[in-house]
């Protein structure tokens, strides 16, 4: 029941679509892969059953059974790939961030208006598990009037380098790559975050990370009711800790990872929720699920390039206040 | 041991933990005189324990002669009237925390104590709970490497306080100083003193009549420049977490230590250069002596007392540690009031 065909360029984090070819409800299916290395396109060719395969973005652009670009390639090359993809004449799917300034949020979201073709960044945090069921809850109303969200990053990057090495060659800059899940996260959660700051840091911890640039961060956030919440990073040694740590507390329930109370509940027993065990390629894909079935019932995906922009602007401000005094300051939201 | 130190306590809800010293026969402490604000309370511990003199004016048992050492566990907001009446009258002091609620009585506080030359120390039990105490062993041994970041929390659900403490819902408390100076205190033993604070705060609402922000969110900066953040959560549904936890980041290893009253507490470590990186868990068994389970960690506090009493050294926390948490607070409610990232006076 394939309606829309997809293409795939960065085989990295990329690869966790290529599941979808393997699912025959799955109303979309991966046609087309380009990747620089050519063990990589033929292995999705091979176990997949990728058609078309290339080390050229502008040979998958050409295709005209591809309706969505998922783009997966190092971030500073998000922007232009987006708008080359948006001209091509196809919808895109980026992974986080969608941009690394609002400049290049700018440049998209004019792309997008002059298309007509959709953009949505993948933030998978939305997608996981745990965070849909805290959603749940939250929408349900069982926890009440929410008046903190937290969203903690915890992980070892020195493996992650190691099969990444751009992130330390170009360099990443980790406000926009790595504190985009957090900022999603909270956004999800609660809404816009209006106001940021904190402190950043080297963590030292591998050489290969130049210096100067931060990748330890602990941060207060604001959101627009007047609310609070904080967000972490810390890149060490791999903590006894859920990756994605999110606190949640209202006034008639609480949740952190992945345990709730509800006020309701006399003894106010600690309820564990023990998910089912699954990596990040799910995620992936329920995004991109959201993407397909979004452009065929014609109704906006879950986010667009308006979101994109504002997660970047979170890191925008971010950037001012960690490289100066620490001061909290305002977030840009009129895209 | 001959129970040659005479022990009165201000405040027996606490302030009861102090009254197992009596039994101890390790201890030089002997409880003397307790006074509490009821009569008929004060009357039948003093009975139960044996004590010789009760009273409901804490004069009384600030001029016995008998005591040398005055326990102050009143609420928050009499611990400087309490605290300077006793320094007044010579005696050594424990008072537990928060030390005072403002910056102006901490300076007093310190400067009454040069002056008079007594031993003071702050009872915050968090710098005597086992798995905290071996967590700064770990870090003092460089196990953990060089710190980049550290954190710690101190949440409870203070609707379950207040029946049998009302005065934290009447005053009310001010949670910046009761609540977040745990944290505080031991993340200052951990690390050092802290330089700045930027700090948000809000109330619930879950106890209407409480009118004042108890629910607290900090990030400091070390003076040894090492990032740190602080969570303080008091109007609040109980969340599923420990009450009191610490974070420690650094280049060889990640622990985090936590502690519940009457549960126990744990340590979860990662120690980098072992190979797959395990993580270690070490249980601490629950203690379950006096007011929260705090008992044990009273007696701890007061043999580092006594010892400090023999030997002439200093306790720790000491009185310059209580005034420099007192000032990191107030600064952090400030930074809530003004927005704006506030330096901390160490200087004391």
């Amino acid at each position: 029941m394939a309606e829309l065909g997809v293409g795939v360029v960065g085989l990295g984090m990329g690869r966790s679509l290529l599941a979808v070819n393997g699912m025959p409800d799955f109303p979309a299916t991966v046609r087309g892969v380009c990747d620089l290395v050519d063990d990589a396109t033929a292995a999705a060719k091979k176990e997949f059953g990728v058609e078309f395969t290339t080390n050229r973005i502008d040979a998958l652009l050409d295709r005209p059974d591809i309706d969505i670009v998922g783009i997966y390639t190092p971030d500073h090359l998000h922007k232009d790939q987006v708008i080359q993809a948006l001209e091509a004449g196809k919808h895109v799917l980026v992974t986080k961030p969608m941009s690394i300034n609002s400049q290049e949020s700018e440049e998209i979201i004019s792309a997008v208006k002059r298309t007509g073709k959709r953009v949505m960044p993948a933030q998978t945090q939305r997608y996981v598990q745990s965070h849909m069921a805290v959603r749940r809850f939250i929408d349900q109303g069982e926890f009440g009037d929410i008046y903190f969200v937290a969203a903690d990053y915890y992980q070892d990057l020195r493996p992650v380098y190691d099969h990444t090495p751009w992130r330390y060659q170009h360099p990443q800059d980790f406000i926009y790559g790595g504190l985009s899940h957090n900022i999603d996260t909270m956004r999800f959660l609660k809404g816009e975050i209006v106001e940021v700051g904190g402190y950043g840091m080297n963590s030292g911890l591998d050489p290969r990370y130049p210096e100067g640039i931060f990748e330890t961060f602990v941060l207060n956030t604001r959101f627009e009711d007047g609310t609070i919440g904080r967000i972490a990073m810390a890149p060490a040694v791999r903590p006894p800790l859920p990756n994605i740590y999110v606190q949640v507390f209202g006034t008639s329930g609480t949740f952190v990872p992945n345990q709730i109370v509800l006020d309701s509940f006399e003894g106010k027993p600690v309820i564990d929720f023990d998910f089912t065990s699954e990596n990040w390629s799910f995620a992936e894909i329920r995004v991109l699920r959201n993407f397909v079935d979004s452009i065929l019932a014609d109704k906006p995906q879950a986010l667009n390039e308006i979101d994109g922009a504002r997660i970047t602007a979170v890191g925008d401000a971010i950037t001012a206040s960690v490289t100066s005094d620490g001061s909290p300051r305002k977030v840009r939201l009129d895209f | 041991m001959a129970k040659s130190i005479g022990v009165g306590v201000i405040g027996i809800g606490m302030g009861g933990t102090m009254l197992p010293l009596n039994l101890d026969e390790n201890s030089p402490f002997e409880v003397r005189s307790l006074c509490s604000g009821t009569a008929s309370k004060v009357e039948a511990v003093a009975r139960e324990w044996d004590i010789p003199h009760w009273t409901t004016n804490y004069r009384e048992t600030i001029s016995r002669p008998d005591i040398d050492v005055i326990g102050i566990y009143s609420p928050d907001h009499l611990h400087i009237e309490h605290v300077t009446a006793a320094l007044d009258a010579g005696k050594h002091i424990v008072c537990t925390k928060p030390m005072v609620t403002s910056v102006e009585d901490a300076d007093r506080l310190v400067k009454l104590v040069d002056e008079k030359g007594v031993k003071f120390l702050v009872g915050q039990t968090m710098r005597f709970e086992p798995e905290f105490t071996a967590a700064k062993s770990q870090l003092d041994r460089g196990l953990l490497g060089d710190l980049i970041l550290v954190e710690g929390h101190y949440v409870h659900d203070m609707r379950h306080v207040f029946p049998s403490t009302p005065w934290r819902r009447d005053v009310p408390q001010d949670l910046m100083y009761g609540g977040i100076s745990h944290p505080l205190d031991i993340m200052r033993w951990l690390v050092g003193d802290i330089e700045e604070v930027h700090a948000y705060g809000n109330r619930a609402g879950l106890t209407p009549e409480v009118k004042i922000k108890a629910n607290f969110i900090l990030n400091v900066k070390f003076v040894n420049g090492v990032m740190g953040r602080v969570l303080g959560m008091y109007d609040v549904v109980h969340p599923p977490m420990p009450m009191m936890g610490i974070g420690l980041w650094g280049s060889k290893g990640t622990l985090m230590a936590d502690y519940t009253d009457l549960k126990g507490g744990h340590i979860n470590v990662v120690y980098d250069d072992i190979e797959g990186q395990p993580v270690g868990t070490f249980d601490f068994p629950p203690e379950t002596l006096g007011a929260y389970g705090h008992g044990d960690t009273v007696l701890r506090y007061m043999a580092q007392f006594a010892d400090c009493l023999e030997h002439d050294r200093e306790p720790s926390p000491n009185v310059r540690d209580g005034a420099k948490s007192v000032s990191t607070c107030a600064a952090a409610a400030q930074s809530i009031e003004t927005g704006e990232v506030v330096k901390v006076r160490n200087e004391f």
